[in-house]
């Protein structure tokens, strides 16, 4: 008996073991995310990083006259690199926040339609039939690496109306430590609906790489007319850790009424600007690591809006060959 | 994880490039896990059971290790030991031995039955062992740590870790040689 025998008696643990306790664990993940608050995924899910952010650069400016309400859809990207300090600064204070960060910037949430869980379709059409998205777009050919259609899930539309405590905002910013950032008194108390279209998610795989193609209308948001959106659009990118000229210039050069803005980690690889038929559209190219640092591999994110739609696509493959895949959706 | 959540979370924020894929996460710890219990308990549904119990008492609390990997394999086997303190705690005195009846799937039934032999053999003998000693090799054999990583779950040092897993394996092979 050695060091080579005592390890040779190691064992793989049974793969129905492993697939089971994986499922059941799926499902722990899941009541965890109803818990905080799945209803406003616009606002909740993105606290991790840029909760804060997006409260200020998500507004609308578009005068909507039959309801006095202003409404931003999503048009177009803008990618902002936010840094590693600013990204745990953010992480520390969802944290601080408590169970449900959007509650960090907001009092009160009222639920106007509670989302359906997700479900699986065995067809993209089905799945876009039940979601209420004729004509989803599809590859059109065969995908790189023989990736093959595995599922098609449909996230539930929802809608949320939340009311802005600018007390709350004024302590975030004092926890960034931007002292020299105005929060508007005229904020306070103003109500801004979010609504979550339903959310069509195809996803293709060959074992070890993965694609997954999602398409929704363009999520909304509503608020009263009046706010001076380039202002919170600044205070946003001051959030994303910016200095006040860089967020005073950015600021200007926006379209808020219909740009998104998105932070990218300074991890990430790179980011440009790519065209996608036509559309401009932004590819975020990544890489993973283990833990002792070693890279696993490289993924992206390309995201881009088609008329009405919002369509984002994520893949382990690499940039260009998600960028190519795109172009040739159907 | 919805994909609302997923991919939405995605279009308004970024996350890390180095965020936790839990999946390979998962994949990686499991069979560390599993034979870290194997080794400590011996074989069978309790070893299973109580990877089990370790995996969801971490999953709860995952995201305090979103970014620190390598801090979350050490979590994980804090949880690890301390469920199976736990289960020492709860088990009756004189407990009969876990039955090596897991049969595991693999392409050669004799081979098979053979290492399954060995193991509850080795089983036996482990549980003859210190409390301490047991505890040790299950780190060292069953959860793979080096000396290093076990002096720092252990509090021991390492040269104290090495020389006591020495003696260990020397009381088994005696054991195993009778």
């Amino acid at each position: 008996m050695d060091d080579r025998f005592l390890e040779e008696l190691r064992r793989e643990p049974d793969p129905g073991f492993g697939r089971a306790l994986r499922e059941r664990l799926r499902g722990i993940e899941d009541e965890a995310t109803v818990k905080h608050s799945r209803l406003v995924p616009a606002l909740a899910s993105a606290a991790g990083v840029a909760l804060v952010a997006l409260a200020f650069t998500i507004p609308a400016v578009r005068v909507a006259a039959q309801n006095a309400l202003d409404l931003f859809r999503v048009r177009t990207f803008a990618a902002v690199q936010i840094d590693e300090s600013r990204v745990d600064q953010l992480k520390k204070l969802h944290d601080q926040m408590g169970d449900d960060p959007a509650m960090s910037v907001f009092d009160q949430q009222e639920v106007l339609q509670k989302p359906a869980p997700p479900i699986d379709y065995p067809s993209v059409d089905l799945a876009g039939s039940a979601a209420g998205l004729p004509g989803l777009r599809r590859p059109g050919e065969a995908l790189p690496g023989g990736l093959k259609f595995v599922k098609a899930t449909v996230d539930g539309e929802g809608a949320a109306r939340l009311t802005v405590r600018t007390e709350k905002l004024r302590k975030v910013v004092e926890l960034l430590g931007l002292s020299d950032v105005r929060i508007p008194d005229q904020l306070d108390g103003q109500q801004i609906t979010v609504h979550k279209p339903a959310i069509v998610a195809q996803q293709y795989e060959n074992g070890k790489a993965s694609l997954t193609l999602v398409e929704a209308r363009s999520p909304e948001v509503t608020m009263p007319v009046g706010t001076d959106l380039r202002q919170l659009g600044e205070i946003g990118l001051r959030v994303l850790g910016l200095d006040a000229d860089e967020a005073r210039r950015v600021a200007a050069s926006i379209d808020w009424k219909s740009t998104l803005i998105v932070p990218v980690p300074a991890t990430a690889e790179s980011f440009r600007q790519v065209e996608v038929n036509g559309n401009k559209g932004l590819l975020i190219r990544c890489e993973d690591t283990k833990p002792n640092g070693d890279r696993r591999r490289s993924g992206a994110l390309l995201l881009w809006t088609e008329g009405d739609r919002v369509l984002a696509m994520q893949s382990t493959l690499p940039g260009e060959d998600i960028v190519d895949v795109a172009q040739k959706l159907r | 994880m919805a994909i609302g959540d997923e991919v939405f979370g995605r279009f308004w924020a970024l996350e890390p490039a180095r965020e936790a894929d839990w999946d390979a996460l998962y994949a990686d710890q499991l069979p560390r896990v599993y034979n870290y219990f194997r080794y400590r308990v011996g074989d069978g549904a309790v070893a299973e059971d109580l990877t089990s119990l370790t995996f969801e008492k971490a999953w709860v609390a995952r995201n305090r290790y979103r970014r620190d990997l390598a801090g979350f394999s050490t979590w994980l086997m804090t949880i690890a030991r301390n469920v199976a303190i736990d289960h020492y705690r709860r088990r009756r005195p004189h407990a009969p031995l876990e039955a090596a009846e897991h049969i595991a799937g693999g392409a050669d039934p004799q081979q098979e039955a053979e290492q399954r032999e060995a193991f509850e053999r080795l089983s036996r003998l482990l549980h003859e062992l210190p409390e301490r000693d047991r505890e040790l090799v299950s780190l060292k054999y069953g959860a793979g740590l080096t000396n290093r990583a076990i002096a720092k779950h252990t509090k021991l040092t390492e040269t104290n870790v090495g020389t006591l897993l020495h003696r260990a394996v020397q009381k088994l092979r005696a054991g195993w040689e009778q």
